[in-house]
């Protein structure tokens, strides 16, 4: 390049500054040019960028591609030995080919689905996936074998679940107040009637005699006989069955109070649930094992997802 | 007096703006017309831009399914002077299926079914959009029997008829559409403009043209290899930054001290692109860091005068505007042969309003300064041209940048 010299010796400063900015050089265009082009050059690596590739041959890998979405000859092969039930070196040519029609029909159908948006309108797509996130996510932890020593923990914490039913066969003898054969018995004299009767049975009196002569009727509710405790739960109430269980065999309850009179129960059959020990449980222990960890890892999994989402709630809406 | 009469074309397309979209190609719409025996599927694309800009008029557009209705209802199909009826597609669905498209985009499928079949008197209609947006362009393609073509639907044919042997939109169709994008593109009429501040007699006029044309022939020569595409949204934001760089190089032949223009407005854009990269749009920085190594180094080149690198912004927009078909084309994933011919009638449409542009205003200036010869407040003129236009342009560029 051509440098020529100012000549800004006897001008004051503002002058020079002047003269400095107005100075036009004698230089080439190649400088300028360079920086034209690279400019132009950034620019457009950023203003463009590389279009997709439009696949026109299957790359290495895969068997088919389907509207550019490639079908990986690893899945052809596993899907021809579980569809076909034989070693892939024995699958014919054949049953290749239909099999791999097979799963481009399955892609285009899936494709499909995912254009139709079925993951946000359609229930069983919607249970489907979400069951296969939280097997994903399960997968890892399931993989690992539980050893004994976390089996026996996780059974000494969760003993209650191993307890074998009981079972139980109860008479309910009622003392209905207030009825239409004792409309002037206050609940006060009922009490002292069965206080009595409960006396009477305890010392050896029939039920039927005590039923007979104290006005008592059988309840109905144990019609069955002997029942497994959750069915006896079930029928004897929230408010007799307590009362059931703390009962051996042969023995007879205080009177009750429930909402159709009082109510002594005579125990006459009782087994009592037992607990299992841990070899005879350890199969239930085991799937129950794997199934607390795979809950663990999905509600793991769900916070995690909770706290990157952005979840707004309606104003009144809670969750 | 030519400097007077292109500073007012310049205020006037200044004036003019306001328009909601920066191209006219923006405000677009797709439709793939699927016939297969008596039934006609239709897949209805719509940008999110336009489809916000329906909201804004008298149709509520205020859930996906309204919009659906509202195509629904603007849609038909007839065969043999029959109506051809929208089919209820199954379960809560009803007439219109949504479809996932993507976040910029909503997509609708609607099934007609013709009784009598659709073998003769086939007639397409689209009346979606039209009547808000007269400027609308409807990309449409049409498939039957394995065989495609492309069609368009605009405010002035909204009804398509389909033979036995379809036909694509003839080409001169695609050079009326280059024509309208150009005429309603205030940056593009903006730097068509303003360039010719910078032309000195009728040779450079010549030449200012030749340098257009070139980058459209570039442009059509990179889209049609498809090896690269633009991001739309940057492609504009770099006109506007065009226009402004435009402003610059009128400015810098007539300022005593052209190191100002030279450096500063380089320092400016790098500057823009340093606050850019900061708010993480990494591919924007880059085309602003772009820009003011080829601003400064044109600036410097161009401060010299005598050499014609003045006329490589010209091809630059050129080469832009090129890309705009393609660009619109895209989410049709047309074939590349189809695709070149659209866009050859397109670039051959700007092509033609560009030299009317640039030539009408040359031609009148022409004319009158053989009867005004003495009225030529250049230097006043210029300035006020600059100005307007680096406000346009950097007023565009910013804009656009952090839309």
């Amino acid at each position: 390049m051509n440098m020529a010299t100012p000549e800004i010796d006897a001008e004051p400063a503002r002058g020079r500054l002047a003269a400095l900015l107005a100075y036009r050089p004698q230089r080439s265009a190649l400088l300028p040019s360079i920086g034209i082009a690279a400019g132009l050059l950034i620019a457009a690596a950023g203003v463009f960028h590389r279009a997709p590739p439009d696949r026109g041959t299957v790359p290495a890998g895969y068997a088919a591609l389907v509207n550019q979405k490639g079908i990986l000859t690893s899945d052809l092969i596993a899907q021809s030995v579980a569809e076909l039930g034989k070693p892939f070196a024995d699958v014919t040519s054949a049953e290749r080919a239909r099999v791999l029609h097979e799963m481009i029909d399955e892609e285009l159908l899936v494709q499909r689905a995912l254009v139709l948006d079925l993951p946000e309108t359609t229930t069983e797509v919607r249970e489907a996936m979400t069951g296969g996130v939280n097997a994903q996510v399960a997968a890892p932890l399931l993989a690992e074998q539980p050893t004994d020593e976390q089996l026996r923990a996780y059974y000494d914490a969760h003993r209650a679940k191993y307890t074998a039913d009981g079972s139980m066969n109860v008479r309910d003898l009622v003392l209905h107040i207030g009825g239409y054969e004792n409309a002037d018995q206050s609940m006060a004299q009922a009490r002292i009637d069965a206080t009595e009767a409960v006396y009477q049975l305890r010392s050896g009196a029939a039920a039927d005699y005590v039923m007979e002569h104290f006005g008592f009727s059988d309840s109905g509710r144990m019609k069955f006989g002997n029942e497994p405790d959750f069915a006896a739960k079930l029928h004897l109430g929230p408010t007799l069955y307590p009362a059931a269980t703390r009962l051996t065999e042969g023995q007879v309850s205080d009177p009750v109070a429930d909402t159709d009179g009082l109510h002594v129960l005579i125990m006459q059959q009782r087994r009592m649930p037992t607990i299992a020990d841990f070899a005879a449980a350890r199969s239930a222990v085991y799937a129950d094992y794997r199934e607390d960890v795979a809950k663990a890892a999905q509600r793991e999994n769900v916070k995690i997802l909770r706290g990157q989402a952005q979840i707004i709630l309606a104003p009144g809406e809670s969750e | 007096m030519r400097g007077v009469l292109l500073a007012a074309l310049c205020l006037f397309a200044c004036a003019a703006q306001g328009a909601p979209l920066p191209a006219g190609t923006a405000n677009v719409s797709y439709t793939v017309w699927t016939v297969s025996g008596s039934s006609v599927l239709l897949k209805f694309l719509l940008p999110t831009s336009v489809a916000q800009s329906l909201t804004g008029a008298e149709v509520p557009v205020l859930t996906t399914r309204k919009l659906g209705d509202y195509i629904l209802q603007h849609v038909e199909v007839e065969a043999a002077g029959r109506p051809c009826p929208a089919v209820d597609q199954g379960y809560d669905l009803g007439k219109v299926d949504p479809l996932a498209v993507g976040a910029d985009m909503y997509g609708f499928e609607i099934l007609f079914r013709c009784a009598g079949g659709t073998a003769s008197g086939l007639v397409l209609h689209n009346h979606a959009v039209f009547a808000l947006s007269p400027g609308h362009i409807d990309f449409a393609r049409i498939e039957r029997d394995g065989r495609a073509v492309e069609q368009l639907f605009t405010a002035g044919g909204q009804r398509l008829a389909v033979g036995v042997q379809m036909s694509p939109a003839p080409f001169g169709s695609y050079v009326r559409l280059g024509i309208m994008h150009l005429a309603f593109a205030l940056d593009r009429l903006c730097f068509l403009l303003g360039s010719l501040l910078l032309v000195r007699g009728r040779r450079q006029a010549g030449y200012a043209f030749v340098a257009l044309v070139a980058g459209y022939a570039a442009s059509l020569l990179v889209a049609a290899s498809g090896w690269v595409v633009p991001r739309p949204a940057l492609l504009e934001a770099f006109m506007g930054f065009m226009v402004a760089l435009l402003a610059a190089l009128i400015t810098l032949r007539e300022l005593q001290r052209p190191r100002v223009a030279s450096f500063g407005c380089p320092v400016l854009l790098a500057g823009l692109a340093l606050v850019t990269a900061l708010t993480h749009a990494h591919w924007a920085a880059l085309a602003l860091f772009g820009g003011a190594v080829f601003a400064g180094s044109l600036l410097l080149e161009a401060s010299d005068g005598g050499r014609p690198s003045w006329l490589l912004p010209l091809g630059v927009v050129g080469f832009l505007d090129g890309f705009a078909l393609p660009a619109a084309l895209a989410p049709l994933n047309l074939p590349t042969r189809p695709q070149l011919w659209m866009t050859v009638g397109f670039d051959v449409g700007a092509v033609l309003l560009a030299a009317l542009v640039m030539s009408v205003p040359l031609g009148v200036y022409a004319v009158m300064r053989t009867r005004v010869s003495r009225l030529n407040p250049r230097a006043l003129v210029n300035e006020l041209a600059a100005a307007c236009l680096g406000g346009l342009g950097t007023f565009w560029l910013v804009s656009r940048l952090y839309a």
